[in-house]
């Protein structure tokens, strides 16, 4: 398993193959940990969510038609502060929990996603790239406030797609 | 026989309304039920169906009304019949519409408004804070509770006898601090001496004896949650691990996550609140506007179909005021419109019955004048020419000589009225036989010129005046019937001036109904026509005149009628006459 160096931009990506499979680690520099730690704090949910789509690069006379998407992912976190017990929760899209006594143990697993297999199967040959993002969500809106989402995205970071080659 | 038949289009239309009244009135439901629920996720049903179809539906019924509307000022600048009744009952029903949906948003905007202030009110939030803030203080003072009573000096003495008499230790526990659910003592090897107490809180051997004293974390199982506290005990030699339970009561986690669950909604209404606010009411707008918009399109559908019986009748009434006895309206049975429909087609039926009888009646009538029209005026000459044979013949058997004096003048005279016999029968003939008219695209004032031309020398005595035709007015008329029209008028106009006059033509266009005519004017400044004979001016054979035939104004009357024109006349005694007609200027 080899992993690229992680970079200097906002989503860091890295990534491995593991029997054609691509395994992606993502991480975001300069999180705003503490306008996340805030929100929790008054009693509100944080999300991020990370964003992997892998393309194939088309060639010939089928290049108009855009490169082919290959396979995406996008796992999410969302964290709260349990307040009867002091400590934060993260709760993965698959319902794992993971609870954290600190605020630097919490930051650091949150706005990261180390080794996450994607399951997209790596086609043979070259030219496959993927784009990833990082979307934050300070505050997880409720039902029914969540409909705000669908016209402003309000108290969201988002991160540029980053693109990054995929060498096999 | 031609008939009108209602299509069927505006009912296709309305049950395509229907189904997309019934898809948005789902589509708001699902929106209402799902959308919300998972909108904050993404590759949903929702965001890739849902979404899209909530925007385009919108769009289509404003693409459909604006091409509705597009084609109503269409029908209106062409001036479709009924397009105006259309309108207002299109603007009626849109008023009804506004009129009933106004209201309803407001109200629905303000129920919005004093739901979310009463719900969301001040109270609440106090209440709802006040019950975490219990619920908080009740979990700290358990907390203390169990971690001051496992360090205190008490328990120390309480644990003496922890080898021999496990039950004696519990109920001294349980006696100095009630609120201890149960205690378990684990030897250094991880395996449990005793447990007592309530079974709930009991753990599972072997225990982690190296863990560091104090309180463990809580565990929570289902709807139980227990607080733990660590006590290391030693005596001579040995090591024991205590543990000092106290459980929660049950589903205490539960109830303090919904407390929490339900400040979160209120802290989150706090920040976003003003924003939420408007977000309501631009989504009610959202799918209030296609509900709006869709019952002004059907207001352009039922005014269509409201109007289509109305627009046959007025069709028909045209088509018959043109003298097409022919057509028929088929009309939908069993409304009051189609009554009046059968009626309106039983009533033309009628007309066309009556009609063909009066006109079988005329023709005989009008043939029997003519006849006996052409009789007298056939006699006429032949009085003469009788007299002037039986002269010759008497002459002749009287003497030579004499019948050489009168021959000449005798022969003269018959063949004189031969030929106007010929003449006759001849203008006859053409009144008879009038051909259809070959319709072209003719310039007015170079036919009248062209007219004039002709017969310069006839008109010598008169002056014409062309002003009041427009340069480059161009009717669709028969070209060699109109001039014979100018023609007769013309030579009438003049043999109506005595001495020098003049003469004026002039024309103009003029709406009768939903079409449009030119409005010829032919006026002279001749004698006029007594009153006597007014009603006769037009019937054939009819003339003041010692030299005419009295078919100049038939054949003009007829010329016009087969153009599906008009023609009368103004006139006043020693002023002149003024002849008007029209012709339309489509046919």
């Amino acid at each position: 398993m080899t992993f690229s160096a992680w970079s200097e931009s906002t989503a860091s990506p890295g990534y491995a193959v593991v029997e054609g499979q691509l395994v992606v680690s993502l991480s975001l520099q300069d999180p705003p940990a503490r306008e996340i730690l805030d929100r929790l704090r008054e009693g509100l949910k944080s999300e991020i969510r990370f964003d992997v789509r892998v393309y194939q690069k088309t060639s010939g006379i089928f290049r108009f038609l855009g490169d082919k998407l290959i396979g995406e992912c996008h796992p999410a976190y969302e964290a709260q502060w349990d307040e009867f017990s002091n400590q934060f929760i993260v709760t993965t899209d698959d319902h794992r929990t993971y609870r954290f006594a600190t605020a630097p143990a919490f930051v650091k697993f949150f706005f990261s996603l180390p080794h996450y297999a994607t399951r997209v199967q790596l086609p043979p040959g070259r030219g496959c790239y993927m784009l990833t993002s990082i979307e934050v969500d300070a505050t997880k809106l409720v039902p029914p406030l969540n409909m705000i989402s669908l016209l402003v995205p309000l108290d969201r970071h988002t991160t540029a797609w980053e693109r990054t080659r995929l060498a096999l | 026989m031609k008939l009108s038949r209602s299509p069927g289009s505006s009912v296709t239309g309305l049950v395509s309304l229907v189904l997309i009244y019934i898809l948005l009135i789902v589509l708001i439901l699902f929106f209402s039920n799902e959308v919300l629920q998972d909108i904050s996720k993404e590759s949903t049903l929702s965001n890739f169906i849902v979404l899209p179809l909530a925007v385009i539906l919108p769009l289509f019924i404003v693409g459909t009304l604006v091409v509705n509307i597009l084609r109503l000022v269409r029908e209106r600048r062409t001036g479709q019949p009924g397009v105006r009744l259309k309108i207002r009952m299109i603007v009626f029903f849109t008023f009804i519409a506004f009129l009933s949906s106004i209201p309803q948003g407001i109200l629905s905007i303000s129920f919005i408004n004093t739901t979310m202030n009463s719900w969301f009110s001040t109270p609440t939030r106090g209440a709802l804070q006040g019950g975490v803030d219990i619920a908080l203080e009740f979990i700290n003072d358990k907390l203390t509770n169990l971690a001051s009573f496992s360090d205190s000096v008490a328990l120390t003495s309480m644990l003496r006898d922890i080898n021999r008499s496990p039950n004696h230790v519990w109920t001294d526990v349980h006696e100095a601090n009630p609120s201890i659910s149960a205690i378990q003592v684990f030897m250094d090897n991880g395996s449990e001496l005793f447990f007592r107490g309530d079974p709930r809180a009991r753990m599972k051997a072997p225990f982690m004896s190296n863990r560091e004293e104090g309180m463990l974390p809580k565990e929570s199982n289902g709807d139980l949650s227990i607080l733990r506290f660590l006590r290391i005990y030693r005596a001579e030699q040995d090591r024991y691990a205590v543990v000092l339970s106290t459980i929660l009561p049950v589903g205490f986690d539960q109830k303090a996550q919904a407390l929490t669950a339900s400040r979160e909604i209120f802290t989150q209404l706090d920040r976003f609140g003003a924003v939420f606010r408007i977000v309501l009411v631009l989504f009610f707008s959202f799918f209030s506007l296609p509900m709006l918009l869709l019952s002004i399109l059907v207001s352009f559908l039922l005014s269509e179909e409201i109007m289509r019986p109305i627009v046959n009748l007025e069709e028909a009434t045209r088509r018959v005021t043109q003298g097409d006895y022919s057509y028929r309206i088929l009309g939908r049975s069993g409304d009051e419109l189609a009554l009046l429909v059968n009626s309106f087609n039983k009533m033309i039926s009628e007309l066309e019955r009556s009609r063909l009888k009066i006109m079988q009646t005329e023709k005989v009538t009008a043939w029997q004048e003519i006849a006996q029209r052409l009789a007298h005026e056939i006699k006429n000459p032949l009085t003469p020419i009788k007299l002037s044979a039986q002269r010759i013949l008497k002459k002749a058997e009287e003497s030579r000589e004499e019948l050489d004096r009168i021959l000449e003048p005798a022969v003269r005279s018959i063949i004189t009225e031969v030929e106007n016999l010929d003449r006759m029968l001849k203008e006859f003939r053409d009144f008879s036989k009038l051909p259809a008219p070959q319709l072209a695209n003719v310039n007015l004032k170079e036919l009248v010129r062209e007219v004039l031309t002709m017969h310069e020398p006839t008109f010598r005595n008169v002056g014409f005046n062309l002003d009041g035709i427009p340069e480059g007015l161009i009717l669709r008329v028969d070209r060699d019937q109109l001039r014979q029209v100018f023609t007769n008028l013309f030579k009438n106009a003049s043999e109506s001036i005595q001495g020098d006059g003049s003469v004026w033509i002039r024309a103009d266009l003029v709406r009768k109904g939903n079409y449009q005519y030119c409005r010829i004017q032919v006026q002279d400044t001749g004698c006029g026509i007594e009153g006597e004979y007014h009603n006769q001016v037009f019937n054939p054979y009819f003339t003041t005149k010692g030299s005419g035939t009295g078919l100049g104004l038939p054949i003009v009357e007829r010329i016009i009628f087969d153009h599906k024109g008009q023609i009368w006349f103004e006139t006043q005694v020693g002023s002149g006459t003024t002849f008007f007609f029209d012709l339309p200027m489509e046919t």
